[in-house]
């Protein structure tokens, strides 16, 4: 199993795609939107964490685009005449996704603290990077439901309005604050505004509030059971 | 399949996409308990030179060469191989079927499906022929030549209505292209005789049928054949 995540994640990585799109557009994307007129550094710092989801939830659904690329070429089933077992590829694809939202995470905040002078005590850096990274499970599960639901171009098609839609509804780009009324209170139930929310009250030396909790694990479920339904109707073919 | 003791090596997979050659074989050999060294795989499959490079960045025959390598990687006793050798040029056709050699002679079994008849012939050791989902043959190539009508037998017409021909003893089948008639036969000798009998040979040929005609006299259409 361990083989096989050091395997894909290597593959991930070599995809010049996922380096721009999942790594780089975040952090340039940040740098642009934060240095652009005159900013003051809370901004700055909510960027921040909002743009670290931003690469995170796209370097998740990007696991998604990954397995429909597997399935299309056959690779899914080439794993399936090894002794490897179904169990085994689809947990080991799981961590790949777990692995790979690390450096749009990193990424962004070394630009934040670096580049933008965000300054946080080093627990916050430490909670803010672990809490992205554990509230980046419900979307790789949601890129995973599509990837073995949907072909390989309609994966990439859908991961990309789930990015962009869910990004903006969530409020990674732009404070909700300027949101009129009714899409403030529809972004509340995103699981990307509340999955911002963890980093964002760690930034400001809370704990994430339990509503942002129990709102992303809702949708964690409501994603994984669309995963394992997804990948269920594709056991018999993939 | 889970205690590593089949190899297979699938007909439609594609390249895998960002993986050097050695990666990827080196990967599939770790997944079976008893794999054999990646460099041996990699040699059998005439691949050794390109284990650096990148897999999608080969050609269709040296991607067809990758697969059978990882399908080997395992050291499996069962090899199962869809279509070995579609994409591969004459040459490395011959090098493939060597290498496959070495292989069962080491105790190894290898059942491969292939549409061209004539190496199913050369290569396998028992041939099934499946038509449409049902088995129609099962031997080796020469039992199912013996089995589909023993020999072939051509004339001239020199002018003759072909229709006596049907009733020569031991003939199965006629069929005239021009002034040239071919006989399947059961029994060439009696047939033979009983031309010379009627005066009737000119341009005589005896063979024994191909396995193509075997094949086509089991199956009227398109077939695909497993061998073993």
């Amino acid at each position: 199993m361990w083989d096989y995540l050091r395997l894909e994640v290597r593959r991930t990585l070599r995809d010049t795609g996922f380096v721009i799109g999942g790594i780089a557009m975040p952090v340039m994307m940040y740098l642009l939107f934060t240095n652009l007129g005159e900013n003051d550094s809370a901004w700055k710092t909510a960027s921040m964490v909002g743009m670290a989801a931003y690469g995170a939830v796209g370097s998740a659904l990007n696991t998604g685009g990954a397995v429909a690329e597997d399935r299309a070429i056959g690779w899914l089933r080439q794993l399936r005449v090894t002794p490897m077992t179904p169990r085994e590829v689809v947990i080991g694809r799981a961590l790949t996704g777990s692995v790979t939202v690390l450096p749009a995470i990193v990424a962004v905040l070394a630009a934040g603290g670096l580049a933008n002078g965000v300054r946080l005590q080093a627990w916050q850096w430490a909670a803010i990077a672990v809490l992205l990274w554990l509230g980046s499970i419900p979307f790789t599960l949601l890129g995973i439901g599509n990837g073995y639901r949907l072909t390989g171009p309609a994966t990439g098609v859908a991961n990309m309005v789930c990015n962009l839609g869910l990004a903006v509804l969530g409020g990674l780009w732009f404070p909700v604050a300027l949101f009129p009324h009714w899409l403030r209170s529809l972004s509340a139930y995103t699981p990307t505004s509340r999955f911002a929310q963890l980093g964002v009250a760690v930034s400001d030396g809370r704990a994430p509030a339990p509503g942002a909790v129990l709102v992303l694990t809702s949708w964690m479920l409501v994603f994984c059971s669309y995963a394992v339904l997804s990948y269920r109707r594709r056991a018999g073919n993939s | 399949m889970r205690a590593g003791r089949v190899g297979a090596m699938l007909q439609e997979a594609r390249a895998v996409p960002r993986v050097t050659v050695g990666e990827l074989v080196t990967f599939v050999a770790s997944r079976y308990p008893a794999p054999m060294p990646v460099t041996r795989a990699l040699e059998l499959a005439g691949i050794a030179e390109l284990a650096g490079r990148r897999v999608d960045r080969l050609s269709g025959g040296q991607v067809q060469r990758v697969r059978f390598a990882v399908a080997l990687a395992g050291d499996p006793s069962l090899l199962v191989l869809d279509e070995p050798t579609a994409a591969l040029d004459v040459e490395a056709r011959h090098a493939f079927w060597d290498s496959m050699r070495a292989y069962a002679r080491r105790g190894h079994t290898v059942l491969f499906s292939t549409h061209y008849l004539e190496e199913a012939d050369a290569h396998a050791d028992r041939i099934v022929v499946i038509d449409r989902g049902r088995i129609v043959a099962d031997g080796t190539g020469e039992e199912l030549r013996r089995a589909a009508g023993g020999n072939l037998v051509c004339v001239d017409l020199a002018g003759r209505d072909p229709d006596f021909l049907d009733l020569l003893p031991g003939v199965r089948s006629v069929q005239v292209r021009g002034s040239r008639a071919r006989l399947r036969t059961d029994d060439s000798d009696a047939t033979v005789v009983a031309l010379a009998a009627l005066g009737a040979i000119h341009g005589l040929e005896v063979a024994p049928a191909s396995l193509d005609d075997a094949f086509l006299s089991l199956t009227s259409h398109e077939t695909k054949t497993e061998t073993v």
